[in-house]
Protein backbone atom coordinates (compact mmCIF):
# COMPACT_ATOMS: atom_id res chain seq x y z
CA UNK A 1 0.00 0.00 0.00
CA UNK A 2 1.67 3.17 -1.18
CA UNK A 3 -0.26 6.33 -0.48
CA UNK A 4 -0.31 8.82 -3.34
CA UNK A 5 0.68 11.79 -1.19
CA UNK A 6 4.07 11.95 0.52
CA UNK A 7 3.84 10.95 4.19
CA UNK A 8 3.17 13.69 6.73
CA UNK A 9 5.96 12.34 8.88
CA UNK A 10 8.87 10.25 7.72
CA UNK A 11 11.35 9.02 10.31
CA UNK A 12 14.53 7.20 9.38
CA UNK A 13 17.03 5.58 11.72
CA UNK A 14 16.00 7.70 14.69
CA UNK A 15 18.01 7.17 17.87
CA UNK A 16 18.20 9.02 21.13
CA UNK A 17 20.09 8.54 24.37
CA UNK A 18 19.40 10.68 27.44
CA UNK A 19 22.37 12.51 28.98
CA UNK A 20 22.44 9.93 31.79
CA UNK A 21 23.08 7.23 29.13
CA UNK A 22 19.55 5.81 29.19
CA UNK A 23 18.84 4.64 25.67
CA UNK A 24 15.32 5.76 24.81
CA UNK A 25 15.09 5.28 21.03
CA UNK A 26 17.08 2.82 18.96
CA UNK A 27 17.02 3.07 15.18
CA UNK A 28 13.36 3.76 14.52
CA UNK A 29 11.89 3.86 11.02
CA UNK A 30 8.35 5.10 10.72
CA UNK A 31 6.05 6.69 8.15
CA UNK A 32 2.81 8.45 9.04
CA UNK A 33 0.50 9.02 6.10
CA UNK A 34 -1.15 12.38 5.60
CA UNK A 35 -4.44 12.64 7.48
CA UNK A 36 -4.19 9.36 9.34
CA UNK A 37 -4.31 8.74 13.05
CA UNK A 38 -1.29 6.83 14.32
CA UNK A 39 -1.46 5.36 17.79
CA UNK A 40 1.72 4.34 19.57
CA UNK A 41 1.34 1.73 22.29
CA UNK A 42 3.93 0.04 24.46
CA UNK A 43 4.76 -0.55 28.09
CA UNK A 44 6.05 2.09 30.52
CA UNK A 45 9.49 3.32 29.65
CA UNK A 46 9.31 2.04 26.07
CA UNK A 47 10.21 5.46 24.70
CA UNK A 48 6.82 6.76 23.57
CA UNK A 49 7.09 10.18 25.17
CA UNK A 50 10.64 10.55 23.93
CA UNK A 51 9.55 9.79 20.38
CA UNK A 52 6.83 12.42 20.59
CA UNK A 53 9.29 15.03 21.85
CA UNK A 54 11.54 14.34 18.89
CA UNK A 55 8.72 15.19 16.48
CA UNK A 56 8.88 18.75 17.70
CA UNK A 57 12.63 19.03 17.74
CA UNK A 58 12.61 19.32 21.52
CA UNK A 59 15.46 16.85 21.91
CA UNK A 60 18.55 16.42 19.80
CA UNK A 61 18.22 13.06 18.09
CA UNK A 62 20.31 11.13 15.63
CA UNK A 63 18.71 10.14 12.36
CA UNK A 64 16.44 11.92 9.97
CA UNK A 65 12.98 13.34 10.58
CA UNK A 66 10.99 14.72 7.65
CA UNK A 67 7.83 16.66 8.39
CA UNK A 68 5.67 17.59 5.40
CA UNK A 69 8.61 17.19 3.03
CA UNK A 70 10.86 19.35 5.21
CA UNK A 71 13.89 17.69 6.72
CA UNK A 72 14.17 18.85 10.31
CA UNK A 73 17.33 20.76 11.11
CA UNK A 74 18.39 23.47 13.54
CA UNK A 75 17.33 26.23 11.18
CA UNK A 76 13.76 25.28 10.45
CA UNK A 77 12.76 24.31 13.99
CA UNK A 78 10.41 27.25 14.30
CA UNK A 79 8.61 26.25 11.13
CA UNK A 80 8.50 22.59 12.23
CA UNK A 81 7.03 23.56 15.60
CA UNK A 82 4.34 25.47 13.81
CA UNK A 83 3.47 22.42 11.76
CA UNK A 84 3.52 20.03 14.70
CA UNK A 85 1.50 20.82 17.81
CA UNK A 86 2.20 18.77 20.92
CA UNK A 87 -0.29 18.23 23.73
CA UNK A 88 1.81 17.13 26.67
CA UNK A 89 0.72 14.62 29.25
CA UNK A 90 0.48 16.91 32.25
CA UNK A 91 -1.70 19.94 31.54
CA UNK A 92 0.02 21.82 34.35
CA UNK A 93 3.16 21.85 32.24
CA UNK A 94 1.37 23.29 29.28
CA UNK A 95 -0.82 25.92 30.88
CA UNK A 96 1.86 28.20 32.22
CA UNK A 97 0.22 31.60 31.87
CA UNK A 98 -2.04 33.00 34.59
CA UNK A 99 -5.26 33.04 32.55
CA UNK A 100 -6.77 30.76 29.96
CA UNK A 101 -6.88 33.55 27.41
CA UNK A 102 -3.20 34.40 27.80
CA UNK A 103 -2.33 30.74 27.51
CA UNK A 104 -4.21 30.15 24.30
CA UNK A 105 -2.92 33.44 22.91
CA UNK A 106 0.69 32.55 23.71
CA UNK A 107 1.35 30.64 20.48
CA UNK A 108 -0.39 33.06 18.10
CA UNK A 109 1.38 36.04 19.71
CA UNK A 110 4.74 34.34 19.28
CA UNK A 111 3.84 33.72 15.67
CA UNK A 112 3.64 37.47 15.30
CA UNK A 113 -0.09 37.78 14.68
CA UNK A 114 -1.95 41.04 15.00
CA UNK A 115 -4.14 41.56 18.03
CA UNK A 116 -7.52 41.01 16.33
CA UNK A 117 -6.18 37.91 14.70
CA UNK A 118 -4.96 36.60 18.05
CA UNK A 119 -8.40 37.17 19.55
CA UNK A 120 -10.06 35.41 16.64
CA UNK A 121 -7.74 32.43 16.98
CA UNK A 122 -8.34 32.19 20.71
CA UNK A 123 -12.13 32.26 20.33
CA UNK A 124 -12.06 29.80 17.51
CA UNK A 125 -9.88 27.21 19.17
CA UNK A 126 -11.59 27.47 22.55
CA UNK A 127 -14.89 27.13 20.74
CA UNK A 128 -13.72 24.03 18.96
CA UNK A 129 -12.99 22.24 22.23
CA UNK A 130 -16.17 23.62 23.80
CA UNK A 131 -14.41 25.75 26.40
CA UNK A 132 -15.22 29.27 25.19
CA UNK A 133 -16.92 30.08 28.47
CA UNK A 134 -13.64 29.72 30.37
CA UNK A 135 -11.65 32.33 28.48
CA UNK A 136 -11.19 34.72 31.38
CA UNK A 137 -10.58 32.09 34.03
CA UNK A 138 -7.35 31.45 35.87
CA UNK A 139 -5.66 28.27 34.71
CA UNK A 140 -4.98 26.89 38.18
CA UNK A 141 -8.66 27.00 39.13
CA UNK A 142 -9.75 24.60 36.41
CA UNK A 143 -10.61 20.92 36.67
CA UNK A 144 -8.27 18.40 35.14
CA UNK A 145 -10.58 17.67 32.22
CA UNK A 146 -11.01 21.37 31.48
CA UNK A 147 -7.27 21.89 31.62
CA UNK A 148 -6.75 19.06 29.16
CA UNK A 149 -9.18 20.53 26.65
CA UNK A 150 -7.61 23.95 27.01
CA UNK A 151 -4.20 22.44 26.37
CA UNK A 152 -5.60 21.14 23.11
CA UNK A 153 -6.93 24.62 22.35
CA UNK A 154 -3.52 26.19 22.99
CA UNK A 155 -2.12 23.92 20.33
CA UNK A 156 -5.01 24.32 17.89
CA UNK A 157 -4.58 28.09 18.09
CA UNK A 158 -1.35 27.68 16.16
CA UNK A 159 -3.20 25.84 13.40
CA UNK A 160 -0.77 22.92 13.12
CA UNK A 161 -0.99 20.34 10.35
CA UNK A 162 -0.01 17.53 12.69
CA UNK A 163 -1.31 17.00 16.21
CA UNK A 164 0.66 15.02 18.75
CA UNK A 165 -0.86 13.78 22.01
CA UNK A 166 0.93 12.09 24.89
CA UNK A 167 -1.50 9.86 26.78
CA UNK A 168 -4.48 12.13 26.25
CA UNK A 169 -6.98 9.94 28.13
CA UNK A 170 -4.89 9.52 31.28
CA UNK A 171 -6.80 10.73 34.37
CA UNK A 172 -9.91 11.73 32.43
CA UNK A 173 -13.30 10.69 33.76
CA UNK A 174 -15.50 8.67 31.38
CA UNK A 175 -17.45 11.66 30.13
CA UNK A 176 -14.36 13.75 29.47
CA UNK A 177 -12.82 10.75 27.75
CA UNK A 178 -15.82 10.39 25.45
CA UNK A 179 -15.73 14.10 24.71
CA UNK A 180 -12.09 13.79 23.76
CA UNK A 181 -12.75 10.83 21.49
CA UNK A 182 -15.53 12.60 19.64
CA UNK A 183 -13.33 15.67 19.32
CA UNK A 184 -10.53 13.60 17.83
CA UNK A 185 -12.80 11.66 15.51
CA UNK A 186 -15.16 14.37 14.32
CA UNK A 187 -13.53 17.76 14.65
CA UNK A 188 -9.81 17.42 14.30
CA UNK A 189 -9.05 16.48 10.74
CA UNK A 190 -5.28 16.90 11.06
CA UNK A 191 -2.77 14.09 10.95
CA UNK A 192 -2.55 12.73 14.48
CA UNK A 193 0.09 10.89 16.46
CA UNK A 194 -1.09 9.64 19.84
CA UNK A 195 0.63 7.63 22.52
CA UNK A 196 -1.57 5.74 24.96
CA UNK A 197 -1.97 2.85 27.38
CA UNK A 198 -5.73 2.90 26.83
CA UNK A 199 -6.23 0.06 24.37
CA UNK A 200 -9.95 0.64 23.91
CA UNK A 201 -9.25 4.24 23.10
CA UNK A 202 -6.64 3.11 20.59
CA UNK A 203 -9.17 0.80 18.98
CA UNK A 204 -11.62 3.66 18.60
CA UNK A 205 -9.37 6.28 17.08
CA UNK A 206 -6.47 4.51 15.38
CA UNK A 207 -6.00 3.96 11.66
CA UNK A 208 -2.43 2.85 12.12
CA UNK A 209 -0.77 1.29 15.17
CA UNK A 210 2.84 0.97 16.20
CA UNK A 211 4.11 -1.04 19.15
CA UNK A 212 7.16 0.43 20.79
CA UNK A 213 9.04 -1.94 23.05
CA UNK A 214 12.39 -1.34 24.73
CA UNK A 215 13.19 1.64 22.49
CA UNK A 216 12.38 -0.19 19.25
CA UNK A 217 9.43 -0.51 16.93
CA UNK A 218 8.41 -4.15 17.11
CA UNK A 219 5.16 -3.97 15.16
CA UNK A 220 3.81 -1.49 12.62
CA UNK A 221 0.61 -1.92 10.65
CA UNK A 222 -3.06 -1.12 10.17
CA UNK A 223 -4.94 -0.76 13.44
CA UNK A 224 -7.25 -3.73 12.86
CA UNK A 225 -4.41 -6.05 12.10
CA UNK A 226 -2.35 -5.21 15.16
CA UNK A 227 -5.09 -4.70 17.71
CA UNK A 228 -6.67 -8.07 16.92
CA UNK A 229 -3.43 -10.00 17.17
CA UNK A 230 -3.71 -11.15 20.76
CA UNK A 231 -0.47 -13.10 20.78
CA UNK A 232 1.50 -10.16 19.53
CA UNK A 233 -0.05 -7.81 22.06
CA UNK A 234 0.49 -10.16 24.99
CA UNK A 235 4.08 -10.74 23.96
CA UNK A 236 4.81 -7.07 24.49
CA UNK A 237 2.92 -6.74 27.73
CA UNK A 238 -0.22 -5.27 26.23
CA UNK A 239 -3.84 -6.36 26.18
CA UNK A 240 -6.36 -6.74 23.44
CA UNK A 241 -8.98 -3.99 23.35
CA UNK A 242 -12.36 -5.23 24.53
CA UNK A 243 -14.24 -3.10 22.05
CA UNK A 244 -12.38 -4.12 18.94
CA UNK A 245 -15.42 -4.77 16.77
CA UNK A 246 -16.83 -1.32 17.45
CA UNK A 247 -14.73 0.23 14.73
CA UNK A 248 -15.52 -1.10 11.31
CA UNK B 1 -10.43 25.59 48.15
CA UNK B 2 -7.19 27.28 49.02
CA UNK B 3 -6.85 28.26 45.39
CA UNK B 4 -8.78 31.44 45.85
CA UNK B 5 -6.68 32.55 48.76
CA UNK B 6 -4.52 35.03 46.91
CA UNK B 7 -7.16 37.17 45.29
CA UNK B 8 -10.44 36.22 46.82
CA UNK B 9 -12.06 39.64 46.49
CA UNK B 10 -10.17 40.75 43.43
CA UNK B 11 -13.06 40.42 41.03
CA UNK B 12 -15.69 42.51 42.82
CA UNK B 13 -16.97 45.49 40.82
CA UNK B 14 -16.47 48.47 43.14
CA UNK B 15 -15.24 51.89 41.94
CA UNK B 16 -11.78 50.95 43.17
CA UNK B 17 -11.84 47.63 41.38
CA UNK B 18 -12.73 49.41 38.17
CA UNK B 19 -9.78 51.77 38.31
CA UNK B 20 -7.02 51.36 35.78
CA UNK B 21 -4.51 49.07 37.53
CA UNK B 22 -1.63 51.33 36.50
CA UNK B 23 -3.25 54.18 38.39
CA UNK B 24 -3.59 51.96 41.41
CA UNK B 25 0.06 50.95 41.28
CA UNK B 26 1.18 54.56 40.93
CA UNK B 27 -1.12 55.65 43.77
CA UNK B 28 0.29 52.91 45.95
CA UNK B 29 3.82 54.06 45.33
CA UNK B 30 2.88 57.67 45.95
CA UNK B 31 1.18 56.67 49.18
CA UNK B 32 4.02 54.54 50.49
CA UNK B 33 6.62 57.12 49.53
CA UNK B 34 4.74 59.94 51.25
CA UNK B 35 4.22 57.87 54.37
CA UNK B 36 7.88 56.95 54.51
CA UNK B 37 9.13 60.53 54.23
CA UNK B 38 6.76 61.88 56.88
CA UNK B 39 8.57 62.84 60.10
CA UNK B 40 8.24 60.29 62.87
CA UNK B 41 6.42 62.58 65.29
CA UNK B 42 3.60 63.77 62.99
CA UNK B 43 0.97 61.58 64.50
CA UNK B 44 -1.87 63.60 63.03
CA UNK B 45 -0.45 62.99 59.60
CA UNK B 46 -0.33 59.26 60.19
CA UNK B 47 -3.88 59.36 61.40
CA UNK B 48 -4.84 61.23 58.22
CA UNK B 49 -3.09 58.64 56.06
CA UNK B 50 -4.98 55.97 57.91
CA UNK B 51 -8.28 57.76 57.22
CA UNK B 52 -7.36 58.08 53.57
CA UNK B 53 -6.68 54.40 53.17
CA UNK B 54 -9.84 53.55 55.11
CA UNK B 55 -11.85 55.73 52.75
CA UNK B 56 -10.48 53.74 49.84
CA UNK B 57 -11.19 50.43 51.57
CA UNK B 58 -14.72 51.66 52.22
CA UNK B 59 -15.17 52.53 48.53
CA UNK B 60 -13.82 49.17 47.49
CA UNK B 61 -16.46 47.03 49.28
CA UNK B 62 -13.75 44.94 50.89
CA UNK B 63 -14.70 43.54 54.29
CA UNK B 64 -12.82 45.63 56.84
CA UNK B 65 -11.96 42.58 58.93
CA UNK B 66 -10.39 40.94 55.89
CA UNK B 67 -8.15 43.92 55.21
CA UNK B 68 -7.05 44.16 58.82
CA UNK B 69 -6.41 40.48 59.15
CA UNK B 70 -4.38 40.45 55.99
CA UNK B 71 -2.38 43.46 57.06
CA UNK B 72 -1.31 41.73 60.26
CA UNK B 73 0.79 39.31 58.24
CA UNK B 74 3.57 41.85 58.21
CA UNK B 75 3.58 42.43 61.97
CA UNK B 76 5.95 39.58 62.93
CA UNK B 77 8.51 40.81 60.44
CA UNK B 78 8.40 44.48 61.31
CA UNK B 79 8.21 43.57 64.98
CA UNK B 80 11.43 41.61 64.68
CA UNK B 81 13.30 44.45 63.06
CA UNK B 82 11.60 47.00 65.28
CA UNK B 83 12.35 45.25 68.57
CA UNK B 84 15.95 44.91 67.55
CA UNK B 85 16.05 48.68 67.08
CA UNK B 86 14.56 49.21 70.51
CA UNK B 87 17.89 48.24 72.06
CA UNK B 88 19.83 50.98 70.34
CA UNK B 89 17.43 53.79 69.55
CA UNK B 90 14.72 55.77 71.35
CA UNK B 91 11.25 54.17 71.38
CA UNK B 92 9.92 56.67 68.84
CA UNK B 93 11.97 54.92 66.17
CA UNK B 94 10.26 51.67 66.99
CA UNK B 95 6.80 53.22 66.95
CA UNK B 96 7.61 54.99 63.73
CA UNK B 97 8.66 51.78 62.04
CA UNK B 98 5.58 49.91 63.14
CA UNK B 99 3.20 52.66 62.08
CA UNK B 100 4.79 53.21 58.70
CA UNK B 101 5.07 49.55 57.83
CA UNK B 102 1.52 48.89 58.87
CA UNK B 103 0.14 51.81 56.86
CA UNK B 104 2.10 50.67 53.82
CA UNK B 105 0.89 47.13 54.17
CA UNK B 106 -2.70 48.31 54.50
CA UNK B 107 -2.30 50.07 51.17
CA UNK B 108 -0.68 47.05 49.55
CA UNK B 109 -3.42 44.75 50.81
CA UNK B 110 -6.02 47.12 49.42
CA UNK B 111 -4.33 47.13 46.04
CA UNK B 112 -3.80 43.39 45.86
CA UNK B 113 -7.35 42.63 46.98
CA UNK B 114 -8.93 44.92 44.41
CA UNK B 115 -6.83 43.83 41.44
CA UNK B 116 -6.54 40.33 40.02
CA UNK B 117 -2.91 39.30 40.10
CA UNK B 118 -2.59 38.81 36.36
CA UNK B 119 -4.00 42.29 35.77
CA UNK B 120 -1.51 43.65 38.26
CA UNK B 121 1.27 42.00 36.28
CA UNK B 122 0.01 43.58 33.08
CA UNK B 123 -0.02 46.93 34.83
CA UNK B 124 3.57 46.48 35.96
CA UNK B 125 4.49 45.57 32.43
CA UNK B 126 2.79 48.66 31.09
CA UNK B 127 4.76 50.66 33.67
CA UNK B 128 7.97 49.26 32.18
CA UNK B 129 8.97 46.95 35.00
CA UNK B 130 11.57 44.56 33.48
CA UNK B 131 10.12 41.51 31.74
CA UNK B 132 12.18 39.06 33.69
CA UNK B 133 10.68 40.19 36.99
CA UNK B 134 7.15 40.03 35.64
CA UNK B 135 7.73 36.59 34.18
CA UNK B 136 9.11 35.31 37.47
CA UNK B 137 6.11 36.69 39.36
CA UNK B 138 3.78 35.29 36.77
CA UNK B 139 5.21 31.78 36.98
CA UNK B 140 5.29 31.98 40.74
CA UNK B 141 1.61 32.89 40.82
CA UNK B 142 0.75 30.15 38.37
CA UNK B 143 2.69 27.38 40.09
CA UNK B 144 2.64 28.18 43.77
CA UNK B 145 -0.44 26.01 44.29
CA UNK B 146 0.92 23.17 42.22
CA UNK B 147 3.93 23.30 44.48
CA UNK B 148 1.84 23.42 47.66
CA UNK B 149 -0.20 20.46 46.44
CA UNK B 150 2.98 18.54 45.84
CA UNK B 151 4.26 19.29 49.33
CA UNK B 152 0.95 18.24 50.83
CA UNK B 153 1.00 14.95 48.92
CA UNK B 154 4.54 14.21 50.06
CA UNK B 155 3.67 15.08 53.62
CA UNK B 156 0.71 12.72 53.50
CA UNK B 157 2.89 9.97 52.13
CA UNK B 158 5.40 10.55 54.93
CA UNK B 159 2.79 10.63 57.66
CA UNK B 160 1.11 7.49 56.40
CA UNK B 161 4.36 5.59 56.73
CA UNK B 162 5.62 7.05 59.97
CA UNK B 163 2.53 6.97 62.18
CA UNK B 164 2.47 10.73 62.24
CA UNK B 165 5.48 11.27 64.44
CA UNK B 166 8.03 13.86 63.49
CA UNK B 167 10.96 13.04 65.69
CA UNK B 168 14.66 13.51 65.16
CA UNK B 169 14.78 10.32 63.11
CA UNK B 170 12.26 11.81 60.73
CA UNK B 171 14.49 14.72 59.96
CA UNK B 172 16.29 12.79 57.27
CA UNK B 173 12.90 12.08 55.70
CA UNK B 174 12.23 15.79 55.61
CA UNK B 175 15.60 16.34 54.00
CA UNK B 176 14.78 13.78 51.36
CA UNK B 177 11.45 15.44 50.77
CA UNK B 178 13.15 18.75 50.16
CA UNK B 179 15.58 17.12 47.77
CA UNK B 180 12.92 15.38 45.78
CA UNK B 181 10.83 18.54 45.77
CA UNK B 182 13.76 20.36 44.27
CA UNK B 183 14.23 17.76 41.56
CA UNK B 184 10.52 17.71 40.89
CA UNK B 185 10.43 21.45 40.49
CA UNK B 186 13.49 21.43 38.34
CA UNK B 187 12.07 18.81 36.02
CA UNK B 188 8.75 20.55 35.84
CA UNK B 189 10.61 23.68 34.86
CA UNK B 190 12.21 21.78 32.04
CA UNK B 191 8.90 20.40 30.85
CA UNK B 192 7.29 23.83 30.99
CA UNK B 193 10.16 25.23 29.01
CA UNK B 194 9.63 22.56 26.37
CA UNK B 195 5.95 23.37 26.21
CA UNK B 196 6.84 27.04 25.76
CA UNK B 197 9.41 26.39 23.09
CA UNK B 198 7.05 24.17 21.18
CA UNK B 199 4.66 27.08 20.96
CA UNK B 200 7.20 29.44 19.51
CA UNK B 201 8.78 30.92 22.66
CA UNK B 202 12.11 32.51 21.94
CA UNK B 203 13.15 34.31 25.06
CA UNK B 204 10.40 36.77 25.84
CA UNK B 205 6.82 36.40 26.93
CA UNK B 206 5.04 38.90 24.76
CA UNK B 207 2.02 41.13 25.00
CA UNK B 208 -0.42 41.02 27.85
CA UNK B 209 -3.57 43.09 28.23
CA UNK B 210 -3.69 46.70 27.16
CA UNK B 211 -5.36 49.43 29.17
CA UNK B 212 -7.09 52.63 28.30
CA UNK B 213 -7.01 55.52 30.75
CA UNK B 214 -10.34 57.21 31.42
CA UNK B 215 -11.20 60.56 32.96
CA UNK B 216 -12.31 58.68 36.04
CA UNK B 217 -8.79 57.28 36.48
CA UNK B 218 -7.24 60.69 36.10
CA UNK B 219 -9.64 62.13 38.65
CA UNK B 220 -8.81 59.41 41.15
CA UNK B 221 -5.10 59.97 40.74
CA UNK B 222 -5.66 63.70 41.10
CA UNK B 223 -7.56 63.23 44.36
CA UNK B 224 -5.00 60.84 45.66
CA UNK B 225 -2.01 63.07 44.99
CA UNK B 226 -3.79 66.14 46.34
CA UNK B 227 -4.79 64.33 49.50
CA UNK B 228 -1.28 63.07 50.07
CA UNK B 229 0.27 66.46 49.45
CA UNK B 230 -2.21 68.17 51.72
CA UNK B 231 -1.57 65.78 54.53
CA UNK B 232 2.16 65.88 54.05
CA UNK B 233 2.37 69.68 54.01
CA UNK B 234 -0.49 70.90 56.15
CA UNK B 235 -0.84 68.35 58.89
CA UNK B 236 2.86 67.93 59.46
CA UNK B 237 3.30 71.67 60.00
CA UNK B 238 0.29 71.88 62.24
N1 LIG C 1 14.70 13.18 31.40
C1 LIG C 1 15.14 11.92 31.35
N2 LIG C 1 16.40 11.62 31.70
C2 LIG C 1 16.86 10.36 31.65
N3 LIG C 1 16.13 9.31 31.25
C3 LIG C 1 14.87 9.52 30.88
C4 LIG C 1 14.30 10.83 30.91
N4 LIG C 1 13.02 10.75 30.49
C5 LIG C 1 12.81 9.45 30.21
N5 LIG C 1 13.92 8.70 30.43
C6 LIG C 1 14.06 7.25 30.21
O1 LIG C 1 13.92 6.99 28.84
C7 LIG C 1 13.17 5.81 28.63
C8 LIG C 1 11.95 6.12 27.79
O2 LIG C 1 11.09 6.98 28.52
P1 LIG C 1 9.73 7.54 27.97
O3 LIG C 1 9.26 8.54 28.94
O4 LIG C 1 9.90 7.96 26.57
O5 LIG C 1 8.81 6.23 28.03
P2 LIG C 1 7.26 6.12 27.78
O6 LIG C 1 7.08 5.04 26.78
O7 LIG C 1 6.66 7.41 27.49
O8 LIG C 1 6.77 5.58 29.17
P3 LIG C 1 5.37 5.85 29.92
O9 LIG C 1 4.39 4.94 29.28
O10 LIG C 1 5.65 5.43 31.32
O11 LIG C 1 5.04 7.28 29.78
C9 LIG C 1 12.85 5.28 30.01
O12 LIG C 1 13.78 4.28 30.33
C10 LIG C 1 13.00 6.45 30.92
O13 LIG C 1 13.42 6.05 32.19
MG1 LIG D 1 5.32 8.70 28.50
Amino acid sequence: MVSPKPPAIDIEALSFTYPDKTVALKGLDLKVADGECLVIVGPNGAGKSTLLLSLNGLIETEGKITIKAEVMNKKNLKEIRRLVGVVFQDPDDQLFMPTVFEDVAFGPINMGMREEEVHARVHQSLGLVGMDALEGRLSHHLSFGEKKLICIATVLAMDPAILVFDEPTANLDPRARRHLISLLMDDLRQTKVISTHDMNFAAEVADHVVILYKSKIVADGPAREILTDERLLLEYGLEMPTNIDLKS
Amino acid sequence: MHHNYLDRFASLGSPIHRLDPRIKVISLFAFVLTVVITPATSFYAFFAYFCLIMAIVFLSDLPLSFVFKRSLVIIPFSLMVGLFNLFFKPPIVFINMMVKSWLSVLAIVTLSSTTPFNVLLSALEALKVPHIIIDILSFMYRYVFTLIDRVMKMERARVSRSYGRLGLKQMSAVGNMLGSLFINTYERGERIYMAMVSRGFDGQVLGRTHFVLTVYDAVFLGYMVTALLLIRIMVVRW
